[in-house]
């Protein structure tokens, strides 16, 4: 029996004790996440020193940087340590040394080139994020309109047509359109540039290190404008698939929704398809597209590896594959708890927005 | 009505797009010739539909163009910018292995000695000149003097003796505990007491004395090396264990200064107007990070680069043909090659392995995947290092020959699996194959693009390809990524034939073959388990004579060696390419050593 | 009484109609969606091609070989010097049409043992996940569970002490505490010390065997479990559990963890599979457990618990039918993204081992050839890719719209 609605007063009180509880139930999950990347260090072979050193290393160095780095600890706890006796010992391993780091916020530093961690997702970081909001903000300009318009005439040409762009933006190979378009704009017309951030020679202060906004905000307008060239065809690569998933879902929750009876009883009353539309159908349609766009975000967030390889975007994607092939297991730890910690956020707000949005979900 | 709304947001994207493209500056100007020379090497292999458009687009873009080529002429004329594949690791040689950080550290710092424009030749640098005594042992240099480094600071014999000791003392304050001094120890054989270098002392403010434990034959050589190019004291002394990230930089005496190093995209210098050796000729070089090789020449085609190293073969063909751009080698230092692992019974037989080599259509591979740009190997070393021994001939291209070999080793139905002869373990001790234990034949083919394997993939397939033809049914193996390839090739675990390489680190033959073979008096897990004594023996030998000619005769003995024992099979060495702007002229490629950039200039 | 009759017969003949079941009804719908029988369509000839390909049409990929061919755009007609290459050449002067229609059977393998592996461990552990947090556990699937809680959570001390057997000894333990609860009434005091001392003593005993210092950690390990096991969990901690694992595998982003797994496993098609069905496993996990939230708080299912039904019954005659729509679906459009993920996964070279043919793979080994125009090489695999893709999408919308009884058509 689902208990009757809250007042709203009520419903203040309860939804403060459940974003509490959905915070500290984030704890154990992030927790369990470096459980996992640690165990995966254990399992995958492959030494980050013998990477680093390459071709050239020798039994000497590579022990030295293993011990460097307290690589030759034991990845979990030394159960060799407490046999001798030593509880210290015990629970000096790579893990715990890690947590302790943690815990100060210190995120180490790369194995590779001895640069803090949290200074390089200081400057890449960004990078990835806006290119992903560009990626969204394009994918819902397509997505939403197309799908609105796409649900109020369905069937009707412009429907198929939608339906069938759609479906192919969610079949596509990213990285062969990305080269398409390389060719297409940066070579043959030569309008946009062919990667990277921004030209040579245009500085733009750095303040979020996000390009498009710290340009506005200084009110560099070459600066702008360069930065905005830049992002327009990864930006475009990316946003195909969540424009396409934006679209259907839109077209199918609004679809849901116009066949309800109140949207029958407010066309019935007279009054025009825009404001049926507007006002009654696409507050209460939106609710599983914003899961969409939460899902989205945090899957572009997670870094798309190939764009930003064919575009030389420098961002998390590449650099945490990299970081992957080269055992640069502090580079690995860090960047994946962040984008953890960025996607059980994300889920939040969308169960939360869910909750604000709907009178009828109670917090269970 | 939606549908209006609609269309008119994509409007104004596209002419959004449009303005841009217009309006926004573009620090490397596009010269309108360009697009003309673009059109006929499109139209070939595009569809129809392209050209109509191009023209469309030619004729609203010329009068733009003009525009920003006039705006931007002051700003940008004569900043040189190179594509690369990946970034620098770190600014100070010393610590690192990586080309992409000597591309940088070669226009900064500057060694005592450095490689003539061209050549394995050392010439004086920053040591006017190096004599040895009678034995070899004691090197007196006397320094350039006048010289200053980047930060105003004097360079003289104390910066050179704070450098080296840096380097080879454990226990001096700069040479923490973090860093891997790893070309020290290689090149002159550890640290601190097990140096060759006994002492460096200096005699005067411009007078070095080097005095070492042993002759070291290639002692000029190696003093050339970028990994041995000389710091500023005081910057040293002023970052720390900072030297070389990219909030510091590196401060040298160099044609060019550090400016920038923006990691992961790119690094600027600037070029040093107080250099003794005359200012360069471009005002600024960036070194931009463009890791896709397509996404790169692409770029270049753009002209959003100017000039770049490593392409895709038949990019090199189209760049051949452009008229807008030109191709430069830098002659070949490396060699690539397939090697044994001789754990496995069947290749013992020398029959097995000349069967092997002959199975091999290495000229086809050569053609068909290093372009005009590389060359089969007869040998280990390189033509370009003497020692190399002329008279070795390829054995050639015969799969009915290879058969024949087979069968009267013992196979007259070819080989598709293979017996180990001795327990191969792993680090732990843990016995991976064991004795007498079949396996297939595996052929494990690299995981990454090396400079001496341009498409090991596809190079792999094909010389797997090749030896099917032959009877020798090898399966294609990854043995994972990179890390776990070279640790598995140092542990000796790589169970079958497998591609590797070698680049030249300072144009000596000990760097080739004495690194490979000096130590075979044993078998080596990492050569694949060979052994050969008598290679070893002249090997050690070589590398300690200080007569050249002596040494020559002795390195081509060596190959003479190897070449009778099938030892390992060399495919080919692989002259890089580079690609240019018909704008640059005056790029100096250098098969050793950083390249020179100080007489880069633009031509038109 | 003749009326009464009539009137009968009336009523027979109108309940004897055709017996039309929900899946008739579908499949019907089904038919009927246009769309949805162009997806059909399309599915079902890459499934015949890639299958009547692999069986039938020799390819021998090792001997593969031609220099001469090498690069050769689409010939549709042969001359004395070029056979005909429906789809062009690539570098290595193999035909892309044969590789092609090959590789099918390599790319769409990888889709279908992925969603499989997805679908079956993640349905698995949803459908038990939502069923015990609505049903209570029987006595057997008490004992079950706390019975493997025990070993598991023995393990750790196991390990420390290397001394395997005490996991017995604790899913011993734990077995005991739901024996306990059903046999023995008024236990509250007696679990509270008893099994925190069990455990205390089982872990410290083992221990000592090793050392005094490995005597102390492990007793304090076995005194911490023994609490835990002293009152059985119920299905709503088992289900949390479940699905705070599932929300851990979803935290990371799915590629890296494909690259990972990959990196662990090696490299090869068959790796490739499992690891794409481990990141798929949490999606099936959450729709299935959903699923069976909503279908056990339907009024059959209540009814047939209180009329004592087994749970294995409930389970298939009840439940399972009715969430395998919302798992149908997905798992079509999950066979499309899988597809997508395996042709990522070859493109980055760490799919199937060359030269055996696959979409992705041909993809990444031929895209740098497109800068010097040879566009066919990266169109046909990328086609391939598109289009099989897209009919997995078709037929997936088709069946949603199919099996949603809601939907008027």
């Amino acid at each position: 029996m689902t208990p009757p609605p809250l007042h709203n007063q009520e419903r203040e009180f309860t939804l403060g004790r459940y974003i509490l509880r959905r915070l500290l139930s984030v704890i154990p999950t992030l927790i369990g996440v470096t459980l996992v990347i640690f165990l995966f260090q254990r399992l995958i072979p492959g030494d980050p020193a013998v990477a680093m050193l390459g071709e050239r290393a020798t039994e000497e160095n590579v022990a030295r940087i293993r011990e460097q780095f307290g690589l030759d600890r034991p990845p979990f706890l030394d159960r060799d340590a407490l046999a001798e006796g030593d509880l210290a010992g015990f629970f000096d391993s790579q893990y715990t040394r890690y947590f302790s780091r943690l815990i100060r916020l210190d995120l180490g530093e790369s194995i590779h080139r001895r640069i803090p961690v949290a200074e390089t997702l200081r400057e890449r970081f960004p990078a990835t994020l806006e290119l992903s909001l560009f990626s969204m903000f394009i994918a819902l300009l397509i997505g939403i309109p197309f799908g609105i318009a796409s649900a109020s005439r369905r069937n009707s040409t412009l429907d198929g047509i939608t339906m069938v762009s759609s479906l192919i933006g969610v079949s596509m190979p990213i990285f062969w359109l990305g080269i398409m378009l390389i060719m297409l704009f940066a070579v043959l017309l030569q309008w946009l540039p062919s990667g990277g951030r921004l030209s040579t020679g245009i500085e733009i202060q750095s303040i979020t290190n996000l390009l498009l906004l710290d340009s506005l905000i200084t009110w560099n307008i070459p600066g702008f404008l360069d930065a905005l060239q830049h992002i327009i065809l990864p930006g475009i690569a990316l946003a195909t698939i969540p424009a396409a998933i934006i679209t259907r879902m839109t077209r199918s929750s609004m679809l849901d929704v116009l066949q309800e009876d109140y949207i029958r009883t407010a066309s019935a009353k007279g009054l025009s398809e825009r404001i049926v539309l507007f006002r009654h159908a696409l507050k209460n349609a939106f609710l599983p597209v914003i899961t969409i766009i939460g899902i989205q975000v945090g899957i572009l967030l997670a870094g798309a590896v190939l764009t930003e390889t064919i575009f030389s975007w420098p961002g998390i994607g590449k650099w945490v594959y990299d970081s992957i092939l080269g055992r640069d297991y502090p580079i690995v730890q860090g960047v994946t708890l962040l984008i953890a910690i960025i996607f059980l956020l994300v889920n939040l707000v969308v169960d939360l927005s869910y909750a604000l949005l709907d009178p009828r979900i109670s917090y269970d | 009505m939606y549908k209006k709304f609609y269309l008119k947001v994509f409007a104004l994207l596209i002419a959004a797009t449009i303005m841009l493209a217009a309006c926004a500056p573009q620090a490397t100007p596009e010269p309108p010739e360009m697009e003309e020379t673009e059109e006929p090497v499109m139209e070939e292999t595009e569809e129809e539909a392209m050209p109509e458009e191009t023209e469309e687009a030619e004729e609203t873009e010329e009068p733009e163009m003009e525009e920003t080529e006039a705006e931007t002429e002051e700003a940008g004329d004569d900043v040189f910018i190179f594509g690369r594949g990946a970034d620098s690791v770190r600014l100070d040689p010393a610590l690192v292995t990586d080309g992409e950080s000597f591309r940088v550290t070669g226009q900064v710092l500057e060694p005592l000695y450095q490689y003539e424009l061209g050549s394995t030749v050392p010439i004086p640098a920053l040591a006017e000149e190096c004599t040895p005594n009678d034995d070899a042992t004691v090197w007196t240099c006397s320094l350039r003097q006048g010289v200053k480094f980047h930060d105003g600071t004097d360079f003289n014999a104390d910066a050179v003796v704070f450098n080296y000791e840096r380097w080879r003392f454990t226990d001096n304050p700069y040479h923490y505990e973090s860093q891997v001094f790893e070309y020290y120890e290689y090149m002159w054989g550890g640290f601190d007491d097990a140096s060759v270098i006994s002492a460096v002392t200096a005699l005067d403010e411009y007078t070095v004395e080097f005095t070492l434990t042993d002759p070291l034959a290639p002692f000029l050589a190696n003093l050339a090396m970028d990994m041995f190019a000389i710091s500023s004291p005081a910057a040293i002394e002023a970052a720390g264990e900072d030297y070389g990230l990219p909030s510091v930089g590196a401060v040298g005496t160099g044609p060019f200064k550090f400016v920038s190093w923006q990691e992961g995209t790119e690094i600027v210098i600037e070029a040093n107007q107080d250099y003794w050796g005359g200012p360069p000729k471009v005002s600024q070089v960036v070194f931009r990070v463009i890791p896709d090789d397509s996404a790169r020449f692409l770029a270049l085609q753009a002209g959003d680069i100017h000039g770049l190293e490593q392409a895709v073969v038949e990019d090199l063909q189209t760049a051949e043909e452009a008229e807008d751009l030109y191709v430069l080698t830098r002659p070949a230092l490396n060699t690539g090659y397939l090697a044994f692992n001789y754990k496995i019974e069947e290749f013992n037989d020398p029959r097995v392995r000349e069967a092997v080599d002959l199975a091999l259509d290495k000229e086809g591979l050569v053609e068909n995947f290093y372009g005009d740009y590389g060359e089969v190997s007869t040998n280990f070393l390189p033509p370009l290092i003497w020692g190399h021994n002329e008279a070795l001939e390829d054995r050639g291209f015969n799969a009915e020959r290879a058969r024949e070999l087979l069968a009267e080793a013992g196979f007259p139905d070819g080989l598709s699996e293979v017996t180990i002869a001795e327990d191969l373990t792993d680090v732990d001790g843990n016995v991976l194959f064991a004795a007498g234990e079949k396996v297939p034949l595996r052929l494990y083919y690299m995981p990454v693009t090396r400079f001496y394997y341009p498409s090991p993939e596809e190079i792999g397939t094909a010389m797997a390809a090749n030896l099917f033809a032959a009877g020798i049914e090898a399966e294609l193996y990854l043995e994972g990524d990179w890390p776990t390839y070279l640790d598995a090739r140092r542990n000796g675990t790589l169970v079958g034939l497998y591609m590797l390489g070698w680049g030249g680190d300072n144009g000596d033959p000990d760097n080739f073959l004495g690194y490979f073979f000096s130590g075979s008096t044993e078998p080596q897990a990492r050569e694949g388990w060979y052994q050969n004594v008598e290679l070893a023996e002249m090997l050690q030998e070589a590398a300690i004579t200080p007569d050249r000619a002596e040494r020559q005769a002795m390195y081509e003995e060596a190959e003479q060696m190897l070449y009778d024992d099938v030892a390992r099979i060399w495919i080919a060495h692989n002259n890089t390419p580079l690609i240019f702007s018909d704008r640059i002229d005056g790029y100096g490629a250098q098969p050793v050593g950083a390249d020179y950039f100080e007489f880069v200039e633009f031509v038109d | 009484m003749d009326e009464v009759k009539l009137e009968l017969s009336a009523v027979d003949d109108f309940a004897v109609r055709e017996h039309r079941s929900l899946w008739g009804d579908a499949w019907r719908r089904l038919i009927a969606n246009r769309t949805a029988m162009i997806g059909l369509v399309v599915v079902a000839i890459f499934l015949l091609s890639a299958t009547l390909a692999h069986f039938f049409w020799e390819y021998e990929p090792k001997m593969d070989l031609d220099y001469g061919a090498k690069l050769l755009p689409p010939q549709l007609v042969a001359t004395e010097e070029i056979d005909v290459h429906l789809f062009g050449t690539d570098k290595l002067g193999r035909d892309i049409f044969r590789r092609t229609v090959h590789g099918g059977w390599n790319s769409l393998r990888v889709g279908l043992v992925a969603v499989g592996i997805s679908l079956t461990i993640g349905g698995f552990l949803g459908l038990l996940a939502g069923f015990f947090e609505s049903i209570n556990m029987n006595f057997w699937e008490s004992l079950t569970l706390m019975t493997v809680l025990g070993l598991a959570m023995g393990a750790l001390p196991a390990w420390i002490a290397r001394q395997y057997f005490q996991m017995v000894l604790f899913a011993a333990l734990g077995a005991s505490s739901v024996i306990v609860s059903r046999y023995v009434e008024e236990a509250n005091k007696f679990r509270r010390f008893a099994f925190p001392a069990a455990g205390a003593l089982i872990g410290g005993l083992s221990g000592w065997l090793v050392g005094g210092m490995v005597a102390l950690v492990c007793g304090i390990l076995g005194l911490i479990i023994g609490f835990l096991l002293a009152k059985p969990v119920g299905g709503d901690l088992f289900s949390n559990v479940v699905m705070r694992v599932m929300d851990v595998i979803l935290s990371f982003p799915s590629y890296l963890l494909a690259i990972a797994i990959v990196a662990f496993l090696g490299p090869g098609l068959e790796k490739g599979m499992i690891a794409i069905g481990i990141v798929g496993i949490p999606v099936y996990a959450r729709l299935a457990r959903s699923a069976v939230l909503s279908v056990s708080k339907k009024e059959y299912v209540l009814a047939s618990q209180s009329v004592g039904e087994s749970h294995g019954r409930m389970l298939f005659r009840h439940i399972v039918p009715n969430i395998l729509s919302p798992i149908i679906v997905q798992a079509t459009m999950g066979l499309a993204s899988a597809i997508l993920s395996a042709a990522a996964l070859g493109f980055l070279g760490l799919g199937a081992i060359p030269p055996e043919p696959e979409w992705g793979a041909m993809l990444g080994d031929s895209y740098k050839y497109l800068s010097s125009g040879a566009w066919w090489a990266v169109l046909f695999p990328g086609l391939a890719i598109m289009l099989s893709v897209l009919g997995f999408n078709l037929l997936g919308d088709g069946l949603r719209d199919a099996l949603d009884p809601k939907i008027r058509l």
